[in-house]
């Protein structure tokens, strides 16, 4: 008897529980799951946000609805849309943040991203973007390529090889690069071109301001110095040469190493890369099936890299950016607190020592 | 069936024990409670370890001195009837903050990542519930419970694997990057992660083989240590020290980071498969308690375990004194290294007694 009662009131909790309506309890048909957010500079105080929440099959004359505001506060332009939309906003299924170039160049997005990373409901793996023009056309704009517009979007900005040249930046990865005094955040460029999207390169930040833009082939090396494995396909082009003009390696396997010299007095840096790859394209003059003349050509596609990674690490010298994080290197054998002024200060004074041996795998099935 | 029996803790049970009720919520937020030491800190779980293993054996020692007492009888003989009483029932009160600790800060965490829009009066009752019903079987369901736990979340030892890959090895150096403030901040801090193992001083009188314990007990301490320090390790790996510093709960952002084809917002899951872990926390807590309470009134009665948990239900919803109840949760686990070194005490106490009689 005793049990029995005991199991009832366990039963009748167990139910009653389920029928308290405290606060809103929602069911799916009441909800709007934003898939996209873009935000777009209005001026120092105000930011236009855009949503766009992509529509079950069949329920919706459109595939995506796009909704705009003016706000103030993310959170407060949610509820507006809200009000708009007809179903409650929210933020579960989120997957890109697309910010247009204005807003990044203004040094708000830290706040933004903060904002977002917060909110326990939406997932780290949120990519962001910064778009040329304006993030409102990139979500309102027909893509007749892709019918689902947040799909296309989504997809852009997944992990593939042959855009491994990407950061592919997510909210996890800009709070961990922008809060840590070693790295400079890097975000992918996006460009709107007619009818279908593009990475037109990558854009720099330093001091929660995205300060420049470098060209695709450029992240790709700051991807290698990252000591990234696998790398996307390279094109070389070679200049002032007579026997080659260009060729096109695939399949690239990269193989990192890098020692300072941990004295950040005079600090220096030991780069080595070694790199494996198939030349799968070739125009020029050599004979690629004879063994000297690949390792002629070898030598050939040494000096290249090394010169562009030279050049490239010049650059970021000169603007004083370091998304690689070399300075990295010198913090594991500090002691103390690493800070911005040592990153800066390893950045302006670091020589590097560049040092490439590339290998070639096969040239293909022909002789 | 067990119950009638004295001895029910086989060796198995006597590791588990120890293993699981140490886990409990803090290996997920042990790295920010760490983070005074920055990336210092991957080590600090193997310190706690050996601190364990030193802190158990006056604690073990003890009680195969009292080979039948639990530590609550050992109070009564060692320091008279009336302060070993007083004692006790602070000792139960202990316990009943404790467990409303453990489950509030749990339930709260449930509420922040997965049921948003709800009270949580309804998954409180339902966890006391479930806790209630594993206690009633005595020390050796507890047990046993304890050993499904363990098996049913290691799985998510796997998830580290996502935080590996995308962590970067070289923030394990510098080894020793701090100062003595930030070492004593972040041990102050820290130190709960490994407490839970001194329930033996409660259960030993049921383990079979007592001269063995000593033994089990280690291996269960150095158990957990080593999943401990797995979390942190990856979490150091993976997080920057910003983020080790400002996330409350740096192991549910692992979480967030796993990516399977067929599963999103694993973190949700994961965060809902650790209700085993405190169950078997809580469980240990409250069996505890209740012979506490059995040996302060000296009648054993199975009300007793119903009136803890009404009690703790009390605290974990008192209304009012909010911040009352934030700093006591937070400065309960304190009295925790008190319990560390209270059976060196109680050991010193019982090496003088015969002296004294004798004179």
């Amino acid at each position: 008897m005793k049990k029995i009662i005991l199991l009832l009131f366990a039963l009748s909790t167990f139910f009653t529980v389920g029928c308290t309506r405290e606060g809103q309890r929602s069911s799916v048909e009441d909800l709007a799951l934003v898939s996209s957010v873009g935000l777009d500079y209005v001026n120092e105080k105000e930011i236009r946000m855009t949503v766009s929440i992509p529509q079950p099959m069949g329920e919706s004359p459109v595939l995506t609805e796009v909704y705009s505001v003016n706000t103030e506060m993310i959170q407060e332009g949610l509820v507006n849309i809200s009000s708009e939309a007809d179903k409650m906003i929210i933020l579960n299924q989120l997957r890109t943040i697309l910010f247009n170039e204005e807003f990044a160049r203004s040094g708000k997005v830290t706040k933004v991203i903060e904002h977002f990373y917060r909110d326990s409901t939406i997932g780290n793996k949120v990519r962001l973007v910064v778009v040329k023009d304006k993030a409102e056309e990139v979500l309102r704009a027909d893509y007749p390529e892709n019918e689902h517009m947040d799909a296309y979007l989504n997809d852009l900005f997944q992990p593939k090889l042959h855009n491994s040249f990407s950061p592919f930046t997510s909210i996890n990865d800009y709070i961990s690069d922008q809060e840590s005094p070693i790295y400079h955040t890097m975000i992918p460029y996006l460009e709107k071109k007619e009818n279908s999207l593009k990475i037109i390169g990558i854009t720099l930040f330093n001091d929660e301001k995205m300060i420049q833009i470098i060209t695709n082939q450029e992240s790709l090396l700051i991807q290698a110095l990252k000591g990234l494995e696998k790398l996307s396909p390279i094109a070389i082009k070679f200049k002032g040469n007579e026997q080659d003009q260009q060729l096109f390696v695939e399949q690239i396997e990269n193989d990192l190493k890098v020692t300072s010299n941990k004295n950040i007095d005079s600090p220096k840096l030991d780069i080595s890369l070694k790199i494996e790859g198939v030349i799968v394209e070739y125009k020029g003059k050599r004979d690629l099936s004879k063994s000297e003349e690949n390792k002629k050509i070898e030598k050939e596609i040494n000096k290249q890299i090394t010169k562009e990674i030279e050049d490239l690490l010049k650059k970021l010298q000169e603007s004083e950016v370091d998304p690689v994080g070399f300075s990295e290197y010198f913090r594991m054998y500090h002691k103390g607190k690493w800070t911005d002024e040592l990153t800066m200060k390893v950045m302006r004074t670091v020589e590097y020592n560049v040092n490439v041996e590339f290998k070639i795998l096969n040239t293909g099935t022909l002789k | 069936m067990d119950k009638d029996k004295f001895k029910v803790l086989n060796r198995y049970h006597v590791v588990f024990l120890v293993q699981n009720v140490m886990v409990g919520t803090s290996i997920l937020s042990l790295p920010n409670r760490l983070s005074s030491m920055g990336y210092s800190q991957w080590w600090m779980p193997l310190l706690f370890g050996v601190i364990a293993n030193i802190v158990l054996i006056p604690m073990i020692w003890l009680a195969l001195k009292y080979r039948d007492d639990h530590l609550f009888a050992i109070h009564e003989k060692l320091l008279g009837k009336w302060l070993g009483k007083s004692i006790n029932i602070f000792l139960v009160a202990y316990f009943v903050v404790i467990i409303a600790a453990v489950c509030a800060s749990y339930i709260q965490l449930i509420q922040v990542v997965a049921l948003v829009d709800r009270t949580i009066t309804g998954p409180l009752i339902i966890l006391l519930l479930m806790i209630i019903y594993i206690v009633n079987g005595g020390i050796k369901s507890v047990a046993r419970f304890c050993i499904m736990a363990f098996f049913l979340t290691l799985g998510t030892v796997f998830i580290l694997k996502w935080g590996f890959v995308e962590g970067e090895i070289s923030h394990m150096l510098p080894i020793f990057n701090f100062n003595a403030q930030e070492f004593y901040t972040a041990t102050k801090n820290g130190l709960m992660a490994v407490g839970g193992f001194e329930l033996i001083s409660f259960y030993f009188p049921y383990i079979i083989d007592q001269r063995k314990a000593l033994k089990h007990a280690s291996l269960g301490i150095w158990l957990c240590v080593l999943l401990t320090f797995l979390f942190t390790f990856v979490s150091v790996m993976f997080f920057s020290e910003w983020q080790l510093k400002h996330l409350i709960y740096p192991v549910l952002n692992l979480f967030k980071e796993v990516e399977l084809s067929f599963l999103e917002r694993i973190d949700v899951l994961g965060i809902t498969l650790w209700v085993f872990l405190i169950l078997s926390t809580t469980a240990a807590y409250l069996w505890a308690a209740k012979r506490g309470l059995d040996s302060i009134l000296s009648t054993a009665k199975s009300a007793h375990l119903y009136m803890i948990v009404i009690a703790v239900y009390l605290v974990v919803q008192i209304p009012f004194m909010q911040e009352f109840q934030k700093l006591l949760f937070e400065r309960i686990f304190y009295v925790m290294y008190v319990m560390f070194v209270w059976p060196i005490l109680l050991c010193i106490i019982h090496v003088m007694k015969p002296k004294r009689t004798r004179g």
